[in-house]
């Protein structure tokens, strides 16, 4: 079964950019999207199939990122998922807090899609994923 | 010379002896201090001496010092009192003289007074009461001092408060100012964290996704093949209207400050009226009723609870529930703030409860607060378009009248959003 990522983000234009890169940087994949994080935890239960990383938006409406974050890391079934933060935030405090709930990576959303492009490769080419 | 019989000898020696004794006893009273003035008859003419002994320095101290001084039998009956407690007073001397000191005393204080002059009367007390004179209250310190044995009176110094007691005052009513000054500076400090973050955050989203789309945009071009062209000049334009629409509720906000708020008496019946012709094309768009109560007259700035009433019916129609026309309510209802489940309000203060109440898509209870913050939003824009600013207003004009808000949901069902107004600022 192919592997998926997942991707949590309320923004429907972020998803189209990120959907954008992520099929140049890593085409071996599938993807799934969740609009917000009670939807995100919905499609963790419903699927048998575990995703291979979870991309995570922090300002959604309803459940915001680090909420969401908390939930997963207190579950024995997800803890186990890398998930990167994709936020607009550069701010470190959020970076800070981000880690600390066990996050593996923050990507800051820019206006430069290459860079998103690079900053993708660099994660599907690393060991930081078990697959 | 004349003789002198043997009995006019006697006569005159009796006399004298008379006169020798008047004379040991005046000056064993003046020894004593009893005497302030006696008169001696010289030539059939009485003639009055005063007496300026050593004493005389502090007698003209009492009753020439500021403080009010009066001396009272050990029943309270006043044998002496000094100019000032008579200025103090403003009453003339025969109406204090000889009359209960207690008849001075207002009634809050009638009990402190008696338990302090029970206490001088076996050494000293002092306290803060009350006088009265007229109708003037005059607060007072005032130390009574029980001068047993040498007399069997009480002497009481009474020092005026009144301007002491102005001055706790002003210093108070300065203080609670400041209170207030010092709120008002903490809310702004708060307000300008939440601009730092909407400027971080909200307003600099659209701009890179504006960014985003045209470097997609010269991609596509640089290629040759514009094909998703157009579609970015569309995410384009949707980013720059979200962009203004940020950029001018945010400005809103910032005008919906408490400072130069112009209150009037202002009948709300006309300010809803107003609200409703404002939104008169939006209305008969979404189909909406709106039926209110005989709303009150209030103290208000009639702009400002125009632009409230505007932004909850606004709220209330765009989350409308599908295919069901919007029907808000409005209902208004003289209360006290004791009543309400709140912990911050004063207790014994009249407010108008203005309630709107929709058949709206409602909201779970535990986002009430939230949905009042700024740029809090509780659905994602595919399914609502919005800035999250217009709720915010609507608690910051609340609080510039010194009232406040709260919201309960129930999804499916509907919101209620209740309004307590002063009435009086």
């Amino acid at each position: 079964m192919q592997p998926h990522i997942l991707l949590i983000d309320d923004d429907e234009d972020d998803q189209f950019i990120f959907l954008a890169a992520i099929k140049e940087t890593a085409p071996g994949y599938a993807y799934r999207i969740s609009n917000n994080g009670p939807e995100g935890l919905r499609e963790l239960i419903s699927n048998s199939a575990k995703p291979e990383i979870i991309f995570l938006d922090l300002n959604m409406p309803l459940m915001n990122g680090f909420e969401f974050l908390e939930i997963l890391k207190s579950d024995i079934k997800f803890s186990d998922i890398p998930v990167i933060i994709f936020s607009t935030s550069d701010n470190p405090a959020d970076k800070k807090r981000a880690n600390e709930l066990g996050a593996i990576k923050f990507i800051t959303k820019t206006a430069d899609i290459q860079q998103l492009k690079r900053d993708l490769i660099v994660i599907f080419n690393s060991e930081l994923l078990s697959a | 010379m004349k003789t002198q019989s043997i009995d006019e000898l006697l006569l005159k020696i009796e006399s004298l002896e008379s006169r020798l004794a008047d004379s040991e006893q005046l000056i064993d009273a003046i020894k004593a201090g009893e005497v302030d003035a006696f008169a001696v008859n010289e030539n059939n003419q009485p003639e009055i001496y005063t007496l300026q002994s050593g004493d005389y320095a502090y007698r003209l101290l009492i009753e020439e010092i500021g403080e009010g001084a009066v001396n009272t039998t050990e029943d309270g009956l006043i044998v002496y009192t000094n100019s000032s407690f008579i200025d103090l007073l403003g009453l003339p001397y025969e109406e204090i003289i000889g009359k209960f000191i207690s008849e001075f005393i207002h009634e809050e204080s009638r009990d402190k007074f008696e338990q302090l002059f029970k206490e001088s009367l076996s050494g000293r007390s002092k306290g803060e009461i009350t006088l009265r004179s007229d109708s003037r209250m005059i607060p007072v310190y005032i130390s009574l001092t029980s001068l047993e044995p040498k007399l069997a009176t009480v002497g009481i110094i009474i020092t005026d408060q009144s301007e002491k007691k102005r001055n706790e005052r002003t210093i108070l009513q300065y203080q609670k100012e400041l209170e207030l000054k010092n709120i008002e500076l903490a809310q702004s400090n708060i307000e300008l964290t939440s601009f730092t973050f909407i400027a971080s955050h909200d307003l600099q989203e659209p701009l890179r996704k504006i960014q985003t789309f045209c470097n997609l945009i010269i991609d596509e071009l640089r290629e040759g093949l514009p094909t998703l062209t157009p579609d970015y000049f569309q995410r384009i334009l949707k980013a720059s209207n979200r962009m203004q629409n940020l950029i001018s509720s945010l400005l809103n906000y910032s005008r919906m400050n408490s400072r130069d708020m112009a209150f009037e008496q202002a009948d709300l019946n006309d300010v809803i009226d107003e609200s409703i012709n404002n939104l008169r094309e939006l209305i008969e768009e979404s189909n909406a009723t709106i039926e209110h109560d005989k709303l009150p007259v209030i103290p208000c700035v009639p702009l400002q609870i125009n632009q409230l009433f505007t932004n909850l019916i606004l709220n209330s129609v765009k989350y409308k529930k599908h295919g069901n026309p919007p029907v808000i309510q409005i209902t208004s209802q003289q209360t006290k703030s004791g009543k309400m489940d709140t912990g911050e309000q004063e207790t014994d203060k009249d407010y108008w409860k203005i309630t709107f109440t929709d058949n709206g898509i409602g909201f779970e209870q535990q986002y009430a607060d939230r949905i009042f913050e700024l740029f809090q939003r509780l659905h994602s824009r595919f399914d609502y378009e919005g800035t999250g600013i217009g709720l915010a207003i609507c608690k910051k004009i609340v609080q510039n009248h010194k009232g406040y808000m709260q919201a309960t949901g129930q999804p499916g069902i509907g919101a209620s959003f209740e309004i307590y107004l002063p009435l009086n600022q």
